[in-house]
C-alpha cells in the first residue's frame, strides 16, 4: 500500500512523493516508513513515541483519530496519507 | 407606485451574469451587498479572494495587514502592482478593489491582526477569511471566529500544495480541532524559506472567496467538515473528512479558551529580544526618552538608500564610514544606535566605544522591531 509523502517532508524521502509498504496497522506502516526513512522520525513522532499533533494520519479519507488511532486496520488497497500543518498564505 | 428596485441600475448591469444565475439572482446580490467580509492577510490568498468577493459585490470588505508591498511579493500577490512597492498593503489593496468595484465599501486595516484588536476588528463582519502566513495568526483567526461566532474560510499553501476548508460552522469542527497544536518552530519551512509556486494561492483563494460566497447566498455544500488537498504537481485534489473534536480547547464541549490567548507563545514563535549587544535597549525605552525629550543623539548606521526607505530622523552614518567620522558625533550625549534589525548597530556600539564613546547603546532589534512594537506607520523592509 501507498504511504503519500507530502511536499513538507519529502526532505526526508530523497524527494519521493509516496512510500510503499505491507502493513496490516497503520503503526506497523509507520514503523516501516521512519526505519526506512529515519529523517521522518522527528516530523512524525515525539520524545515519547507519540504521534505529533501537527501531522495527521488519514487513511483514505478518515482521520485515524476517528478510527482506531494507530490500531486502525489496514488493507492492500488502502492509501494513507500524512498530512502536516502548513501555514503559507 | 412600482416598488423601488433593490439594486441600481449600475448593479444590475455589472451583476447581470449574476442576476441571470437562479442560485443568486437579485435577492442573493442583494444579499451580497449586505454581506460583510473581513480578509486577514493581503498576500497571496487575500489577493484573489479580495479581487473576486469585490468583484462579485460582496458589500463591505475589511482588509488587514501590517506589511509592506515588496519585490518578492509580486510573483503571486496580484492584488499589488510593480509601482506599490514600499507602500502599506492595504493602501495598495484598496486602490485595487475601486478599481475592480468602486460600489463596494473597503475598510483598510493597516495594522497587525492580534490577541488585542482581533475581537474588536472582527466582530464587525459576517465572515474571516483566513489568508494569513503563519501559525501564530491562524490559531488567532481560528479562535475568533470560534468566539465570535463567525465562519472561517480557511486556506494554505506550501510549495505545490494547499489546504482548504471551513471552518467553525455550528456543529462543524475548527481549526484546533483539526490540528491541535502547532509544530515547533522550524520543523515546517514557511514559503519565505521554502518557497511557493506563484498560482497556487490564485487557486486555494479562489476556493476561500467560493465558500465565502456560497455562505452568503446559503447556497450549496460547504466545505465544512472537509479538508481539500491540492497537489499541483500531480493536479489533484484529495477530500479528507475533518470531524468536530468534543474536547477541542476552543470549540469544544467544555472550552479552556475564551478568549485570545498569546499566540506567539503557543507556537513557540521565537522573540526578537535575544541580546545583540550588552548595551541593548529596547524599543519601549527609546520611545519613553523620546517621549521625554531626553537630550540623546539617534545614530543611524544604515545605507542612505534605507534611510530613504524609512527612518527614525537619526544622524546617519554608514556603519563603513563610522571609524572616520566619530568626531561628527557630540561626545557629551547619550548616543542610542540602530540599523535595520540590530547587528550593525550593534557592531557600531563597540566600535564607538573602543573609540572612548561611554555612553553608547544599542536599538535592540533595529528599526523592523521599532516598527513592529512602537510605530507601525515605519516601512519595514
Amino acid at each position: 500500500m501507498k504511504v503519500i509523502i507530502p511536499t513538507a517532508l519529502r526532505k526526508h524521502t530523497d524527494g519521493q512523493n509516496h512510500l510503499c509498504v505491507t502493513a496490516t496497522t497503520v503503526e506497523d506502516a509507520l514503523k516501516q516508513v521512519v526505519t526506512t526513512h529515519p529523517e521522518l522520525r522527528s516530523s512524525l513522532f515525539d520524545d515519547r513515541e507519540q504521534l505529533v499533533s501537527f501531522v495527521n494520519v488519514f487513511v483514505n479519507d478518515r482521520n485515524i483519530r476517528d478510527l482506531e488511532n494507530e490500531a486502525t486496520p489496514l488493507t492492500e488497497s488502502d492509501e494513507i496519507l500524512l498530512v502536516p500543518a502548513i501555514a503559507g498564505g | 407606485m412600482a416598488e423601488k428596485s433593490l439594486l441600481a441600475r449600475e448593479e444590475t448591469a455589472r451583476y447581470a451574469r449574476h442576476l441571470t444565475l437562479p442560485e443568486v439572482g437579485t435577492d442573493g446580490q442583494v444579499k451580497l451587498k449586505s454581506a460583510s467580509v473581513l480578509i486577514v492577510g493581503t498576500g497571496g490568498l487575500g489577493s484573489p479572494v479580495s479581487l473576486y468577493l469585490a468583484a462579485a459585490g460582496v458589500g463591505r470588505l475589511g482588509i488587514v495587514d501590517f506589511d509592506r508591498v515588496e519585490y518578492s511579493n509580486l510573483q503571486r500577490q496580484i492584488i499589488h502592482g510593480s509601482d506599490d512597492v514600499g507602500r502599506p498593503k492595504v493602501q495598495s489593496a484598496a486602490e485595487s478593489i475601486r478599481r475592480v468595484n468602486p460600489l463596494i465599501q473597503v475598510d483598510q486595516h493597516d495594522e497587525a491582526f492580534t490577541s488585542s484588536n482581533a475581537m474588536r476588528i472582527g466582530a464587525e463582519y459576517d465572515i474571516i477569511i483566513d489568508g494569513t502566513d503563519n501559525f501564530a495568526t491562524r490559531y488567532l483567526v481560528n479562535d475568533v471566529c470560534v468566539l465570535l461566532g463567525k465562519p472561517n474560510c480557511y486556506g494554505s499553501i506550501f510549495r505545490f500544495e494547499g489546504q482548504a476548508s471551513v471552518f467553525g460552522l455550528p456543529g462543524g469542527p475548527c481549526y484546533r480541532c483539526l490540528y491541535p497544536k502547532p509544530p515547533d518552530p522550524g520543523m515546517i519551512p514557511n514559503c519565505a524559506e521554502g518557497g511557493v509556486l506563484g498560482i497556487l494561492p490564485g487557486i486555494v483563494g479562489t476556493i476561500q472567496a467560493t465558500e465565502a460566497i456560497k455562505l452568503i447566498l446559503g447556497i450549496g455544500e460547504s466545505l465544512s467538515g472537509r479538508l481539500l488537498l491540492l497537489d499541483a504537481l500531480e493536479m489533484k485534489f484529495r477530500e479528507l473528512k475533518v470531524s468536530r473534536d468534543p474536547k477541542c480547547p476552543v470549540c469544544g464541549d467544555q472550552p479552556t479558551i475564551t478568549a485570545p490567548i498569546d499566540y506567539d507563545q503557543f507556537c513557540g514563535t521565537p522573540k526578537q529580544d535575544t541580546s545583540q549587544s550588552p548595551w541593548d535597549i529596547e524599543p519601549t525605552e527609546l520611545k519613553r526618552r523620546m517621549d521625554a525629550d531626553e537630550p540623546m543623539t539617534i545614530l543611524d548606521v544604515r545605507q542612505q538608500h534605507e534611510y530613504q526607505i524609512c527612518n527614525l530622523g537619526g544622524t546617519l552614518i554608514p556603519l563603513d564610514e563610522l571609524p572616520t567620522r566619530t568626531d561628527e558625533l557630540d561626545r557629551s550625549l547619550p548616543i542610542v544606535v540602530h540599523c535595520k534589525m540590530g547587528l550593525r548597530s550593534a557592531k557600531a556600539v563597540q566600535l564607538l566605544r573602543d573609540a572612548g564613546f561611554t555612553d553608547v547603546s544599542n536599538l535592540n532589534g533595529g528599526i523592523n522591531r521599532w516598527s513592529k512594537q512602537i510605530d507601525a506607520t515605519v516601512p519595514t523592509y
